[in-house]
């Protein structure tokens, strides 16, 4: 038989219980949704890159990212380009970063501009209508489809040029601007004659796309050329920089408003209980069992904080989702190993200012009555 | 070595001051004290005498200022703490005043977590206790915490915690000091018996002058000094009630009020005096 003092002194105050729990639940809620909020926007960062379905990207030298610089190529380079050994299928693509004023709301767009009938470069999830626009038609995200009440069949004004709603796409909304997709012909106008953004190509054999990438960066030194997951990384890199300070600073935040709450009930349950500390010093308790005592009470509760706070993740992200449409949420096993290794920081931390106290308790309290 | 020649506990030229410069307090003074295997020691004496500190300092629970204690043979001056506590553990039972049970956990588990600190978790750890809880009457108590349990079932179940280890030696601080007279005398009764069973050692430091007869040896303290005189004990002491002058070592009835012990020649008298104290301090 085995008597467990930390685990009779946790329970037996459930106010104080709950509160150190709670504690911690909102600690870790805060980090995971923060880390899935962190993850949604990479996902829905690349998620363009990610679903065309090329093997290479062409862009202009010197051009990094689709939000840094422009890239700006000649057409005429796609039946060059078609020539080098290994390429199967070469489309030009044109991203046209644009403001389109929708029943008096600004509306911050990147159209697509590729040749439907590849499919490649268009929306890969459509919720309405169809994904395939024709010349003078246009497909748009779900999100401002919603927000600024449109209908399929409405007209948006791209550049001047009215385009007929056609279909409505999802996983296509990026934090501040959405994709739309039309027809390469529609848009191609707008950067002025003879221009495309990007060249994407399909290599007939995987194992070959460095020989192609070698071929083109020797023969073509005006061009860049990226593998899909190095253009998807080049995309993904800005909202990385930007954000992963912010996001370092709430967790951080978060994970010492967890510390100080756990660290605040047990060193009052502690406090509370100094003399039984004293009796248990008396009688021969080692100062390692005391700590024992104090750190299991705090590792309990944080774990039990732990659990409470990633169900609630779940729950909370399955909500935002519904409330604020424009968010994606994305959870990933590393972020639930982090946050864990985050409870038990704070569970360690915590202990720390009750263990000095009981350090310092003298035993000779059991004489006093 | 063993530097204690039979003695279970051996204290040599023990003094504590406690405070210093001209706030300082000499609370024990020299004292030298011998107490063999087997042997009930009762210490006497008045309020701040020095008892507690004392009986702290042979616990190891308090260093001395100077001189050396002894327990089963080891100097407490040359252990760590960690020896220190284990010692505590293993060689010394403390029975306290205020019982000292932690208030969560029921009688049995009270006895079973001082098994447990000495590294005993297995089923054997849960029947000892039973056992001695049995022996002090506590059968049918086991699962009660102590908030419901009587002060001298308490004090029970702290006689069986301080036992359960083993140990050679019992240090008691008025044990029956927050008890009637009638569960005092059988807490101690029943301490004693435990004790000459199986050749302990107690040392019971009490105002309860009809320990007296029971101890193999009575001891004085009076400010920080040890006599074997019996200066009170040889004292006449009048009943506050009835007036009555009688030899302290014959009063059977006490009542301690405010700190000030109070010697009665009956019941109904010390009833009396507790009925309404004020009218006769
Ligand atoms: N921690 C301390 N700091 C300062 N003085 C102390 C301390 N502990 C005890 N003293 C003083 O030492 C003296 C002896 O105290 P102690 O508690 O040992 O007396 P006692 O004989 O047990 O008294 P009582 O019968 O009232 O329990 C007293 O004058 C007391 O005030
Ligand atoms: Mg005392």
């Amino acid at each position: 038989m085995k008597v467990s003092v930390a685990r009779r002194n946790l329970f037996s105050d459930r106010t104080r219980l709950a509160i150190s729990v709670g504690g911690v639940a909102v600690a870790i809620l805060l980090i995971l949704i923060l880390l899935g909020v962190y993850k949604g926007l990479i996902d829905v960062s690349t998620s363009y890159v990610d679903n065309v379905d090329a093997d290479l990207w062409v862009a202009q030298a010197g051009s990094r990212s689709m939000t840094h610089s422009l890239s700006l190529i000649s057409p005429s380079l796609e039946d060059e380009l078609m020539t080098v050994d290994g390429v199967s299928e070469i489309h030009p693509l044109v991203i046209r970063p644009t403001t389109v004023e929708i029943n008096g709301k600004e509306n911050d767009l990147r159209v697509a501009g590729y040749h439907p009938e590849t499919g490649l470069g268009g929306p890969w999830n459509i919720v309405e209508g169809r994904g395939d626009p024709g010349p003078g038609e246009i497909v748009a995200d779900r999100v401002l489809v919603d927000t600024s009440g449109l209908r399929l069949g409405d007209d948006i004004e791209i550049e001047g040029r009215p385009l007929r709603l056609v279909g409505v796409s999802r996983d296509t909304y990026v934090l501040i601007y959405s994709y739309a997709f039309a027809d390469i012909g529609e848009i191609r106008d707008s950067l002025g004659p003879d221009r495309v953004n990007y060249f994407i190509i399909k290599a007939a054999d995987s194992g070959r796309l460095h020989q192609i990438v070698a071929e083109i960066t020797a023969g073509y030194p005006g061009l860049e050329i990226f593998t899909k997951a190095e253009f998807a990384e080049i995309n993904a890199r800005d909202i990385r920089e930007g954000f992963l300070p912010i996001l370092g600073v709430l967790v951080v935040i978060a994970v010492f408003v967890g510390m100080a709450i756990v660290g605040l009930v047990v060193y009052s349950a502690t406090v509370e209980r100094t003399r039984e500390y004293g009796i248990l010093k008396a009688v021969g308790a080692s100062g390692r069992t005391l700590y024992g005592i104090v750190f299991q009470q705090s590792v309990l509760s944080g774990l039990m904080g732990y659990g409470t706070g990633a169900l609630l993740a779940f729950a909370v992200a399955a909500l935002l989702e519904t409330l604020v449409p424009q968010l994606t949420i994305s959870f990933s096993w590393t972020h639930f190993a982090g946050a864990l290794a985050a409870a038990l920081t704070m569970s360690l931390f915590a202990s720390y200012i009750p263990i000095r106290k009981i350090n310092g308790i003298d035993p000779v309290i059991v004489f006093k009555s | 070595m063993k530097s204690n020649n039979g003695k279970i506990l051996k204290m040599q030229e023990v003094s504590r001051i406690f405070g210093k410069g001209t706030a300082a307090v000499k609370a024990i003074d020299g004292v030298s004290l011998g107490i063999e295997t087997g042997e009930i020691v009762l210490i006497m004496g008045p309020s701040g005498s020095g008892k507690t500190t004392l009986l702290s300092m042979a616990g190891g629970l308090l260093k001395p200022t100077s001189g050396e204690v002894f327990v089963a043979g080891k100097n407490l001056s040359e252990l760590d703490a960690r020896s220190l506590s284990q010692l505590r553990l293993r060689r010394v039972g403390f029975v306290f005043q205020a019982f000292n049970l932690l208030g969560s956990l029921t009688a049995l588990e009270n006895v079973v977590l001082a098994k447990n600190l000495a590294r005993r978790t297995d089923k054997a750890a849960e029947t000892d206790s039973k056992a001695i809880l049995d022996r002090l009457g506590l059968g049918q108590r086991l699962a009660h915490v102590p908030a419901d349990l009587s002060g001298g079932e308490k004090q029970r179940v702290a006689i069986a915690r301080a036992l359960v280890n083993d140990p050679p030696l019992i240090l008691a601080d008025e044990p029956t000091g927050n008890l009637d007279s009638h569960s005092g005398r059988e807490v101690m009764m029943l301490l004693f018996d435990l004790a000459r069973e199986e050749g302990r050692s107690v040392v019971v430091v009490s105002h309860d002058p009809r320990i007296v007869d029971i101890a193999d040896r009575v001891l004085w303290l009076e400010d920080g000094r040890l006599s074997t005189k019996r200066s009170e004990l040889e004292e006449k002491v009048r009943d506050p009630v009835c007036g009555m002058q009688m030899d302290i070592k014959d009063v059977a009835f006490t009542a301690i009020h405010h700190g000030q012990v109070y010697h009665f020649c009956s019941e109904k008298c010390r009833q009396k005096f507790l009925e309404d104290s004020g009218r006769f301090t």
